[in-house]
């Protein structure tokens, strides 16, 4: 079993790679990762475990709902170690976690629920980057989602079964808005044999390595980010203008203009996105789009959320190639890219 | 049948089914040609094969509940790869992205938003039909032409219905001489640009299409112009134009010429007859007597006589009807005005004998209602009133003096009451002196050579502004050494002292005689 830890030293470069494979989606880290760090006070650490003993007893923990509701409070570890308790009563005790996703909060609350349950977080998670449906997921192709435990932050549990998650998705979404808009769920339990060769594999070393990169950029020196593998620096310009359209779901599209340099003039762009970053097209080309990971970054290389792009910010857009088993997944099912998200799938 | 390069991006723009579209990308509709209809589905967008010279449908009314905004960059690139001519996007809810407007304007590619509602399917049909056959919709617009075409004069009236009927959204119009309105008014081109064409000409203005069909008189000068005019109109629409002005322009000018004639026929009468009143008075012949009373002149009241006199030229019969029209407000009609050798007179009669207010109110109802043809300066001139047949010359004689002492202004339109003139009636008799207009030329001889119309100018600025260097230089936008420079020359050219008195008196009084 190879390992490696998360120590307090660590929490801002996992935030900010939790950030960026986020996508511009799944809910800033910004208050979680105060939690986190308060957690890992006086060298404690989270052991990040790669290939665990096949029989570990495994779960996926993290918050599902209105990421912005989950913020006006701190998230403590209460909802989580709840839902846990609730699929321990009908399974058995949980041995080591996975992230609910790696993208966005959930990245950073699973190794805050990993500190305080004292237990070793498996560097796997169900699509290695962000997401929005549970039951539409890389892992969920192979381990089929049939029941759910769920804890709301004010003390509501539940445990839900239905026979496609599809199904037990809806009843989940239904449940929120009474209980304030969002609730800790652990889903996806079993040995780790049964589970892990469905996840997506290294997406918490995965995000270490972008956001150290990325702390780097901030303080002056981006080559170790442009130089690390499947990481492209796609357009550096300005966002000319937002347009978001009425409706729950952050969707819309931001008009960028790519600063113009000796070689050529300026050139238009669109980013395409609904809750996160969907597609970039430059000068009326597909540059990136889902599954892979687009970042938009502020001056200052810090992760921008497409909730908060606005129109004169100075931005720098990345892609960054979606892991192996997501983009193996996409090219057999198709389902994770544009086309499953209500657009019309084009190519570059 | 060869369609090459007869459709182009205008035409498509100027489609009535694209009337209210939004034109992105490029400031006014191109005039690069259409060769083929490419009609592209939103699972297409992709895939669908583009060509040269192609107007791309983007079929966004058919992407039901699929998201497909992006896909109009995608096929705006697409399009311009390609050397597609224009891209038309049906079925684009909401306002379009800053991105999309930008990336059309970065590629030079014409991008036409169509209203919601409008079809797809109905669209590229209409296209395919136009590009294919751009013919047709002319030939059926000259048909249906050809059908009503009129057997003998037409007014330009009746000819303005006919063409508007038969070209949606255009503008009929015709002019005569220095821009006046016969019938129907400029809309989007300017009268002064018409009236300088003497051949058939088309006109591009911004989104503006024109024809002008400009018609000559008996006198073999261009008279009348008919126009039609266009908004995002292309050249599918300006054959069809061109054609329809063409069949109708003979029975237009048949009946120009007739009404023409007819007017100066008329005008001759009255001037004939106004001779007779001012010679025999209350006592004319009875044949005179009789063709007065045909004419429905009142030779009893009060009159106030009216004269104008316009510069550079005076108008026709023709052209004066758009005089009458404005003067219809104090009471004249065309048959109320005369001709005369120096512009035409009129007069308005009352029972009561007017006040002063009362021929001043008059003066200033013609001052805001009178609009001079294109060019053109009126100097109206009102007399005082005056009693019954006898006082018609009276008056008229008043309303020329009137005028004269008026002809210095320099506003299209300007107006004198003789009654308020004061003291310069005293120059009214010398005005219309010979010896005076002589001895005047001699006394400015040096400075009547157009190479110092300047200090001409100058100089009789300066003597109306009381000899002050300071307001003269003000009024006429010069600097004060400029100004003295100038009135030295005119002193030593004419050498003469403008210090003088006598000599600025004289100078003053020659100057106004030759400005008369």
């Amino acid at each position: 079993m190879s390992a490696t830890a998360v120590t307090e030293s660590d929490v801002t470069a996992l935030a900010l790679g939790c950030d960026v494979l986020g996508s511009g989606g799944g809910g800033t880290t910004g208050s979680a990762r105060l939690v986190l760090a308060h957690h890992l006070r006086d060298g404690r650490s989270v052991p990040v475990i790669t290939d665990p003993d096949p029989d570990t007893f495994v779960a996926c923990v993290g918050a599902y709902g209105s990421a912005t509701l989950m913020l006006e409070s701190l998230p403590g570890p209460a909802a989580f170690r709840a839902a846990l308790a609730g699929l321990e009563r009908h399974h058995q005790p949980v041995e080591a976690l996975l992230p609910l996703e790696v993208g966005g909060v959930n990245g950073v609350l699973a190794a805050m629920v990993a500190a305080t349950a004292g237990l070793p977080l498996v560097d796997a998670d169900p699509m290695g980057r962000a997401f929005s449906r549970i039951s539409d997921t890389v892992l969920a192709a192979g381990v089929p989602l049939r029941s759910i435990d769920f804890a709301s932050a004010a003390g509501h549990s539940a445990h839900l079964e239905a026979d496609s998650g599809a199904e037990l998705e809806s009843v989940l979404q239904s449940l929120l808005p009474a209980v304030g808009g969002w609730g800790a769920v652990a889903v996806f339990a079993g040995r780790a044999r049964e589970i892990l060769p469905y996840a997506v594999h290294g997406p918490v070393t995965h995000a270490l390595t972008l956001g150290r990169a990325l702390q780097s950029a901030g303080a002056g020196d981006s080559r170790a980010l442009l130089e690390l593998p499947g990481v492209r620096l796609v357009l550096d310009g300005w966002v000319t203008e937002v347009r978001r359209n009425p409706g729950v779901e952050v969707r819309g599209v931001a008009s960028l203009s790519r600063r113009a340099t000796h070689q050529r003039g300026r050139q238009p762009a669109r980013l395409d996105f609904a809750n996160d970053y969907l597609a970039l097209f430059l000068a009326g080309r597909l540059e990136v789009s889902a599954p892979d990971v687009i970042c938009v970054v502020d001056a200052d290389w810090v992760p921008v959320p497409a909730e908060e792009l606005r129109a004169a910010q100075q931005v720098r857009v990345l892609a960054v190639d979606a892991p192996p088993g997501l983009r193996l997944a996409h090219e057999s099912s198709g389902t994770f890219g544009l086309g499953g998200r209500g657009y019309q799938e084009v190519w570059s | 049948m060869t369609t090459s390069g007869r459709v182009r991006v205008s035409d498509v723009c100027g489609m009535p089914l694209l009337r209210d579209a939004r034109l992105l990308g490029v400031e006014a509709p191109t005039s690069d040609p259409v060769h083929v209809v490419d009609l592209v589905v939103p699972d297409r967008a992709m895939s669908e094969s583009l060509r040269a010279q192609a107007v791309v449908v983007l079929a966004l009314d058919s992407a039901g509940v699929i998201a497909g905004a992006h896909l109009v960059d995608v096929v705006l690139r697409r399009a311009h790869d390609a050397s597609a001519a224009v891209v038309v996007v049906t079925g684009q809810s909401g306002p379009v992205s800053e991105a999309t407007s930008a990336l059309a304007a970065w590629l030079h590619m014409p991008l036409l938003v169509a209203e919601a509602g409008v079809s797809s399917v109905e669209l590229a049909v209409e296209l395919r039909r136009m590009v294919s056959d751009p013919d047709a919709p002319r030939l059926e617009v000259v048909q249906s032409a050809l059908r009503q075409l009129p057997r003998g004069p037409r007014s330009p009236q009746e000819i303005r219905a006919t063409i508007e009927a038969l070209l949606p959204e255009t503008n009929v119009f015709v002019l005569a001489g220095r821009g006046l309105a016969l019938e129907g008014a400029p809309r989007d081109v300017s009268a002064d640009t018409v009236v300088s064409y003497t051949e058939e000409t088309y006109i591009q203005h911004d989104e503006v299409l024109a024809v002008v069909l400009p018609l000559d008189g008996l006198d073999g000068a261009t008279s009348w112009w008919l126009v039609a005019e266009r908004r995002r109109a292309g050249r599918l629409w300006l054959e069809s134009a061109s054609a329809l002005l063409a069949l109708h322009s003979g029975s237009l000018l048949t009946w120009l010429v007739r009404e023409q004639a007819g007017l100066e026929r008329d005008a001759g009468i009255r001037s004939t007859l106004l001779t007779e009143v001012m010679e025999h008075g209350d006592h004319a012949p009875p044949e005179v007597q009789e063709l007065l009373a045909r004419s429905g002149w009142q030779l009893d009241g009060w009159h106030t006589g009216v004269h104008l006199r316009f510069h550079p030229r005076t108008p026709s019969a023709l052209a004066m009807r758009s005089v009458a029209r404005d003067l219809a407000a104090i009471g004249l009609t065309e048959h109320s005005l005369v001709e005369r050798t120096d512009g035409w007179s009129a007069w308005v009669t009352s029972q009561a004998e007017p006040t002063l207010a009362e021929t001043r109110r008059l003066g200033r109802t013609i001052e805001a209602v009178l609009q001079p043809p294109v060019d053109t300066r009126v100097v109206v001139g009102i007399g005082a009133p005056h009693r019954d047949a006898s006082g018609i010359g009276r008056t008229l004689a008043e309303a020329r003096q009137a005028c004269a002492i008026a002809s210095g202004g320099t506003r299209p339109v300007t107006v004198r009451v003789l009654q308020e003139l004061g003291p310069s009636r005293l120059l009214l008799g010398w005005y219309a002196s010979d010896a005076l207009t002589d001895y005047s030329r001699e006394i400015l001889g040096g400075l009547l050579d157009p190479a110092e119309a300047e200090v001409l100018f100058t100089l009789q600025a300066y003597l109306e502004r009381a000899c002050s260097t300071a307001q003269t230089a003000r009024a006429l936008g010069l600097h004060r050494n400029t100004v003295s420079k100038r009135i030295a020359r005119a002193e030593r050219i004419l050498g003469i002292q403008v210090s003088t008195p006598d000599t600025r008196l004289a100078l003053q009084l020659a100057l106004r005689v030759l400005r008369s």
